[in-house]
C-alpha cells in the first residue's frame, strides 16, 4: 500500500521515471535512437540510393504529427479535422527561409527576390517575408505562427464554449480557408505551386546525403522530444484533468478548473509540435505548397490516430508510420486503389479493434497467455 | 461592514426560460455552519436554484451574495474558489479514471496548468486524501477506475471530491435517488458526519430520509418559498400537504 502511495506523488522528475514503466515507449525511443546511429551511415555508404531515408524521415514528421493530433483527441477529447494547417504553416516558414537560402541562383537570378515573385513582376520583397534569411529567425516563426494561430482560434473558439463537432468542422473551415488564400497568386506564397527548387540548408546542399541524414536524424531526435513532452504532460495531473475535461467539463468546472484556458494551453502545445514536424518535412520532400492545406490531408491524420489507437502516444506514431508504408507501396501500384483500402482498414478497425492496432498487442499477448 | 451570519443570502432572485418563471422572485438566507434541506414538488425550480446559486445559470432579476461576495460578478471556476461545491443529480464523476485520481484532481491546491504540471502531492495533501476516502468508505477501492463503482459509491465519490475542495457551502442535489435503503442510511450518516464543519443544502424527494437528518427545512414551489421550519411544522402545514406530501 506504501508503493502505492508513494507511486501517486507525482511531480515532474519523478514523471521522467515514469517512463521507465511505458514500455512501449521505451521501445519506442530505442529503435528510434538505434536508428539515429544506424540509417544515416548505412545511407551515405549505400551507393545509388538518395531517396530512402528521406522518405524514412518524412514519415517520422508524419509520426510527430499525429503524435500532435493524439494528445488533444485522445486525452481531451478534442477532435481537429484541419491539424493540416499547423502542419502546413510550418512547413511554409521553413520553406520561405529555405527560399532565400537560394539567393541569386534562381532562374531569373534575382538576388533580392524568389523568382515567383520577379514572374508576378512585383519590385520588391513584401514585408512578411522580412526575416527570413535568417535560419533562427525563420526557426522562431516556425513556434510563433501555427502557436499564435493556434492561440487565437482556440480561444475564440473555447471562449464562446464551441466544442465537439462543431468546433471540427470549423477547424476544417480554417483549414479549408488557408488552401483558398494559399492558392491566390498575390497572397505572396507562390500560390498554387507553392515554394521549391531549394538548394541549400544551412549552407549544405540539401539535396546531398549528408543533409538527409541529418535531416533524418533531426527529425528522429524531435519526434523522441515530442513524445517525451506529451508523455510527461499526460503523466502529470494534466493527464487526468484533460480526461475530465473529455467525459464531464462541467464536472471540471465546478471543480475549479478553468477549462477553456487548459484547452487553449493543450491546443496551442499541439499545433507547435505539428508546425514543427512540418519544419522538418518540407526541407525532406523539397516543396510545400497548398495542398498541404486540403480538408482531406487534414482527415487523413485522424485516420493515421485512429488506426493507431487514440490515446496511446505511441498508437498515433505507430498508426503514422504504417499507414504511410502501406501507402508508398500501395499508390505505386494505383492510387485508386489506395483511397478504398484505407476506408476499408479504417471501417475494420473501428469495429474490431476500438483501440487502433493497440489493441492487436493486447490480442497477442492474451493469445500467448492462454498457451 | 455588519458581521454577516448568513453565509448565502438569496434576493428577489427571477430566472425565466422563455416566459415561465423557473424562480419567481425568490428570497432565502442560509446561516453559516447550517445543514438545511430544500423540498418541493417537481419542476419547483431546486435544481434551477443550484443553477443559479453556482454560476451555470445567469439571473434575471435579483442578486446573491455568497459571504457577502456578489456572485453575478464571478465565473463558475471563481465561484468554486469561493467556496461553494457541488453534487450534481446524476452522479458526476469522471468515469475512466481510478477513484483516487477523482480524488486527486478534486484536491483543493492551485488549479493553473503550470501548478498541475509541476507540483507534487504533499505529505498534508496525502493524509487528507487518505482521511476522505476513509470517511466515504472507498478505502477498499481506490484504484478500481470509477465507472465500475455501483451508483450508491458514485454519489459518494462525488460527495468526496466535494470534501475534497473544502468548500464551505456544499448543494447536494438528491443524493439518495436510486439508492438501496441501506446506502440510503450511510448517506444520511455521511451527511450529518460532513455537516459538522461546514454548511449543507441538500435537496431531497425522499422524506423519510430527509427525517433522518433532522434538519430545517425550506418548502420550494413555483420559483418561491413556501414556508421553512422543521419536520413536524412543515408535516402540519395545510399548503405543504396541498401542493406536495398530499399527493
Ligand atoms: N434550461 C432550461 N430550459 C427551459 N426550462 C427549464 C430549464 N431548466 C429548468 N427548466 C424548467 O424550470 C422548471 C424548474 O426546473 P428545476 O429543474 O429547477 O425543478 P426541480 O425543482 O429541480 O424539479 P425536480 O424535483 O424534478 O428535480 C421546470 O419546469 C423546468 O422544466
Ligand atoms: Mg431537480
Amino acid at each position: 500500500m506504501n508503493k502505492q502511495l508513494t507511486e501517486n506523488k507525482k511531480s515532474l522528475i519523478t514523471n521522467i521515471f515514469l517512463l521507465l514503466g511505458d514500455t512501449t515507449g521505451k521501445y519506442l525511443i530505442t529503435i528510434l535512437i538505434i536508428s539515429i546511429f544506424l540509417l544515416p551511415i548505412l545511407h551515405i555508404y549505400i551507393p545509388e540510393d538518395s531517396y530512402t531515408i528521406s522518405l524514412l524521415g518524412k514519415y517520422l514528421c508524419f509520426a510527430l504529427l499525429a503524435l500532435s493530433l493524439d494528445l488533444i483527441w485522445g486525452y481531451a477529447g478534442i477532435l481537429s479535422l484541419g491539424h493540416g494547417a499547423f502542419f502546413g504553416l510550418g512547413g511554409y516558414m521553413m520553406g520561405m527561409h529555405l527560399m532565400r537560402e537560394i539567393g541569386d541562383r534562381g532562374v531569373y537570378g534575382n538576388p533580392e527576390l524568389p523568382d515567383f515573385m520577379v514572374f508576378l513582376n512585383w519590385e520588391k520583397l513584401p514585408w512578411f517575408w522580412y526575416g527570413f534569411d535568417s535560419f533562427l529567425f525563420a526557426s522562431l516563426m516556425v513556434i510563433l505562427v501555427p502557436g499564435l494561430l493556434a492561440f487565437i482560434f482556440s480561444a475564440l473558439a473555447f471562449g464562446s464554449r464551441v466544442t465537439g463537432v462543431y468546433f471540427s468542422i470549423i477547424t476544417q473551415a480554417l483549414v479549408f480557408t488557408l488552401m483558398l488564400a494559399f492558392f491566390q497568386n498575390n497572397f505572396g506564397f507562390g500560390g498554387n505551386n507553392g515554394l521549391t527548387d531549394f538548394k541549400d540548408i544551412l549552407g549544405k546542399d540539401i539535396s546531398s546525403k549528408e543533409t538527409r541524414g541529418a535531416l533524418y536524424i533531426c527529425s528522429a531526435f524531435m519526434l523522441i522530444l515530442g513524445y517525451l513532452i506529451c508523455r510527461i504532460i499526460i503523466s502529470s495531473k494534466i493527464g487526468n484533468i484533460l480526461v475530465g475535461i473529455r467525459d464531464r467539463e462541467t464536472r471540471m468546472r465546478f471543480l475549479g478548473y478553468n477549462t477553456t484556458v487548459f484547452k487553449i494551453i493543450i491546443f496551442t502545445i499541439s499545433a507547435v509540435l505539428a508546425g514543427i514536424a512540418g519544419a522538418l518535412y518540407v526541407p525532406q520532400v523539397g516543396i510545400i505548397n497548398p495542398g498541404e492545406f486540403s480538408p482531406i490531408k487534414s482527415i487523413e491524420i485522424v485516420v493515421w490516430v485512429a488506426l493507431g489507437g487514440r490515446g496511446f502516444l505511441y498508437g498515433a506514431i505507430i498508426g503514422a508510420i504504417v499507414v504511410n508504408v502501406l501507402k508508398s507501396y500501395l499508390t505505386i501500384i494505383s492510387p485508386e486503389i489506395w483511397i478504398i483500402f484505407l476506408g476499408l482498414i479504417f471501417i475494420l478497425v473501428t469495429i474490431y479493434l476500438p483501440n487502433g492496432l493497440t489493441d492487436l498487442r493486447r490480442l497477442i499477448k492474451r493469445y500467448y497467455g492462454r498457451k | 461592514m455588519v458581521e454577516n451570519k448568513n453565509i448565502l443570502e438569496v434576493k428577489n432572485v427571477t430566472v425565466s426560460f422563455d416566459g415561465f418563471k423557473a424562480l419567481n422572485s425568490l428570497s432565502l438566507e442560509i446561516k453559516k455552519s447550517q445543514m438545511i434541506a430544500i423540498i418541493g414538488p417537481n419542476g419547483a425550480g431546486k435544481t434551477t436554484l443550484q443553477d443559479v446559486i453556482t454560476g451555470k445559470t445567469k439571473i434575471d432579476n435579483g442578486k446573491i451574495y455568497f459571504k457577502n461576495n456578489d456572485l453575478s460578478q464571478f465565473s463558475e471556476h471563481a465561484i468554486v474558489e469561493l467556496g461553494i461545491g457541488r453534487k450534481f443529480q446524476r452522479p458526476t464523476i469522471i468515469e475512466n479514471i481510478s477513484v483516487w485520481d477523482n480524488l486527486c484532481i478534486a484536491l483543493n491546491t492551485k488549479k493553473t496548468f503550470l501548478s498541475c504540471l509541476l507540483t507534487k502531492l504533499k505529505q498534508k495533501d496525502l493524509n487528507k486524501l487518505l482521511e476522505i476516502i476513509n470517511t466515504i468508505n472507498l478505502e477498499e477501492k481506490k484504484n478500481l477506475i470509477a465507472k465500475n463503482l455501483s451508483h450508491g459509491e458514485k454519489q459518494w465519490l462525488e460527495i468526496g471530491m466535494l470534501l475534497m475542495q473544502e468548500s464551505d457551502l456544499l448543494l447536494i442535489d438528491e443524493p439518495v435517488a436510486g439508492m438501496t435503503e441501506t446506502e440510503t442510511k450511510k448517506t444520511s450518516d455521511l451527511l450529518l458526519n460532513i455537516a459538522k464543519d461546514r454548511t449543507i443544502i441538500v435537496v431531497e424527494h425522499d422524506m423519510n430520509f430527509i427525517e433522518s437528518l433532522n434538519v430545517e427545512i425550506i418548502v420550494l414551489h413555483e420559483g418561491r418559498v413556501l414556508t421553512r421550519g422543521n419536520m413536524n411544522s412543515i408535516k402540519r402545514n395545510k399548503q405543504v400537504i396541498d401542493v406536495y406530501l398530499g399527493r
